[in-house]
């Protein structure tokens, strides 16, 4: 895989921008070693699969930022690629974007955005009658509008869900046609869940160029994803990790932080993975993320920070439902656990009373049953939280509301 | 133990979960069937429903989003519930989403309109009602289901306090809004109110509120990421050098930080920074 190391082509760098982020991190870890960020940074390049496309391994995520200032700061540090998409803001992102970079060379920095057409079920991935090739053009051309730019670098089918969205031949038609006009120079899809199948597809299809799909080390299908990420970056599919934190906090009071520069390690040390789009929303952030490039390699701590993390077998059920055939009683175990997180994540009691009495309402759903036969993915000790959240079923809901 | 915990989840559920359900949340549309399934989702769970763009939601303490649909012959209405922690959270988000040049409509607080949707705040929740479907939702139904999706809300009217200490003259209008965390990317501002002044309008004016010892430790923190010679103390306001965000002038009023960005005319600035102070009761 083609990687190399090389130092930031700008000595702004230097001279400026990490002299403050020094500063900036004053009271941070980063700051305390004051030699680390006076040197250059290395900066990590891969290349994107068959593309022309070669960014440094970290990139920038820029759905949870309106400060151009901020990405600004992060283009002249380094940052080359930036990924937005045609919902986030309901576009002002896309034209926080444009305002900031029609001052720039075009070919100085690789601008990446996603559209998804209308009528389109957002859970389900299911496609209904509106979601034609057209909303897929009309909604480009908005983008387009909004960035002040002729093409973007890559165009993601955002969201894609199923093998059967994935390959619909209206949505590869419309995809087609703008790369062919060269409004997209590059085609790709982005997956944040049932992410094996969907990269299967792209695969299958002989059509995408790039897969923007979710990966961390707590993701409970990560071996799998890996496998097949694997196998596309060998057909030279670009691959780009999110949602690489994790969420950023291993407990439900969101007090106990993930280490994001382990996290984000743990994704880049598969050098299959070519970069990552974490969220970046401050300066502190910025700098933190942009020097993990000094070393991939995990630290000691790093490690068994991630083994924590790991550990704190965490709140939320993500729903794969390995459990339901585990099941001697034969119990919707996920939405068990769904009324737990209801429960103990948002104290929203009402929701998971609900959700209690159309499971069936029982406070003690598990029975006679002496042994969990349910291995939880993730760990979770699914007895004793069915145990625990099913006593609220007795609970009248005249005290709940 | 549960017990003990169940018991004061469940006063404290009585105190600040005032909601009666789903059923609760929705009107009745004459002419229009609700569907049965309604969906809640969680922070757990918003990217399922809107992708990365739940990042920015989460950011202004976004607590539950609840959906439904209206049917009627083939057409569909979408009512979504967007609550947030404060009334000042749903407005950040509400305004960080916001199209100034889309038609106001009186609905909610800050209503408008666009070619099938209707937006609006109301209390602690960001309303979007949207239609879709093979004929198209003619305006003035679409106005009646936010009107009654408002109604059925009951929150109160209004915007935060803090809008009103930025002077109308000049301001460039519905350039207001809210940051809820990482003002000017520094993790150790408070949560800021900001609008934007001048022609062609970008001069920024910003207003942090907390406590007069906490304004004085987020200039400190400020000050201590600078250096020294980056910051010239004047009288009653302070002109800094801020590498990534140009100059900044700034002035404590009490629990109040005032700030003015994007300008290196003094002069106007202190204009902007006194009419401010002036305006702080």
């Amino acid at each position: 895989m083609g990687e190399n190391r090389n130092f930031s082509r700008r000595g702004f760098l230097r001279s400026s921008a990490i002299g403050a982020a020094g500063a900036l991190m004053g009271t941070s870890t980063l700051a305390n070693d004051s030699n680390r960020i006076r040197k250059e940074p290395v900066i990590i390049k891969r290349k994107l699969g068959k593309t022309d496309i070669d960014v440094p391994v970290v990139s920038f995520g820029v759905m949870r930022s309106d400060n151009a200032a901020l990405v600004k700061s992060a283009f002249e540090m380094g940052f080359v690629h930036f990924d937005t998409a045609n919902s986030y803001q309901e576009g002002r992102n896309e034209t926080m974007l444009g305002e900031l970079f029609k001052s720039y060379p075009r070919d100085s920095f690789v601008l990446a955005t996603k559209v998804y057409p209308d009528d389109i079920d957002r859970q389900t991935g299911a496609m209904g009658p509106g979601a034609t090739k057209e909303s897929i053009l009309t909604k480009f051309e908005t983008s387009l509008k909004r960035l002040q730019m002729n093409y973007v670098d890559i165009l993601y089918f955002h969201g894609v869900s199923t093998r059967e969205v994935a390959l619909a031949p209206q949505m590869l038609e419309a995809f087609d046609e703008l790369k062919k006009q060269g409004k997209a120079r590059y085609i790709g899809m982005s997956t944040h869940q049932n992410e094996a199948d969907v990269i299967q597809a792209a695969i299958d299809s002989n059509f995408y160029d790039v897969v923007l799909t979710a990966i961390n080390f707590k993701h409970s299908q990560a071996d799998l994803i890996k496998q097949k990420i694997a196998v596309a970056a060998e057909k030279g599919i670009g691959i780009v990790a999110m949602k690489t934190m994790a969420g950023g906090f291993m407990d439900r009071e969101r007090q106990r932080p993930i280490n994001c520069s382990a996290a984000l390690k743990w994704v880049l040390q598969d050098t299959n993975i070519h970069t990552s789009i974490p969220g970046i929303v401050a300066y502190d952030q910025m700098i933190q993320n942009f020097s993990v490039m000094e070393s991939l390699e995990l630290t000691e701590k790093e490690k068994a920070d991630l083994e924590e993390a790991k550990l704190v077998a965490g709140l939320y059920c993500d729903g794969c439902s390995q459990c339901l055939p585990q099941c001697k009683k034969k119990l919707p175990v996920h939405e068990y656990m769904r009324a737990y997180m209801y429960t103990y994540g948002y104290r929203h009691f009402d929701n998971a009373l609900t959700l209690l009495q159309e499971l069936g309402g029982s406070s003690n759903p598990c029975g006679d049953c002496r042994v969990c036969t349910v291995i939880c993915p993730k760990g979770f000790r699914v007895a004793e939280r069915i145990n625990d959240v099913a006593r609220l079923s007795d609970v009248p809901r005249e005290l709940v509301v | 133990m549960f017990k003990k915990l169940m018991m004061t989840n469940l006063m404290l559920a009585v105190v600040l979960y005032v909601h009666a359900g789903d059923s609760g949340l929705y009107p009745q549309i004459p002419g229009w069937k609700m569907q049965e399934e309604k969906r809640v989702y969680t922070a757990g769970d918003l990217w399922e429903l809107i992708d990365g763009a739940a990042d920015i939601f989460l950011s202004y303490y976004f607590q539950d989003l609840h959906v439904a649909e209206y049917t009627s012959k083939e057409q569909i209405i979408r009512v979504e519930l967007y609550r947030h922690a404060t009334s000042e959270n749903a407005y950040g988000i509400f305004t960080a989403e916001r199209m100034p040049d889309y038609p106001q409509v009186n609905i909610g607080s800050l209503g408008y309109k666009s070619q099938g949707v209707v937006n609006f705040m109301a209390g602690t929740y960001y309303v979007k009602i949207m239609s879709a479907g093979v004929q198209e939702v003619d305006e003035s139904t679409l106005a009646m289901v936010a009107k009654q999706v408002d109604a059925k809300l009951a929150q109160p009217v209004g915007l935060p306090d803090e809008i009103k200490l930025f002077p109308e003259e000049g301001k460039v209008y519905l350039s207001d809004n809210y940051i809820a965390q990482n003002f000017l990317g520094y993790s150790f501002f408070h949560a800021a109110f900001s609008a934007r002044y001048g022609d062609p309008g970008d001069i920024q004016l910003f207003v942090i509120r907390s406590t007069p010892e906490e304004v004085q430790k987020m200039l400190d923190q400020y000050f201590t990421m600078l250096k020294e010679d980056k910051v010239v103390r004047k009288n009653g306001y302070f002109v800094i050098n801020d590498l990534f965000n140009g100059t900044v002038f700034l002035k404590q009023q009490g629990n109040t930080l005032i700030g003015v960005l994007n300008t290196n005319n003094e002069e106007v600035a202190l204009g902007y920074l006194n009419k401010v102070a002036e305006r702080i009761p």
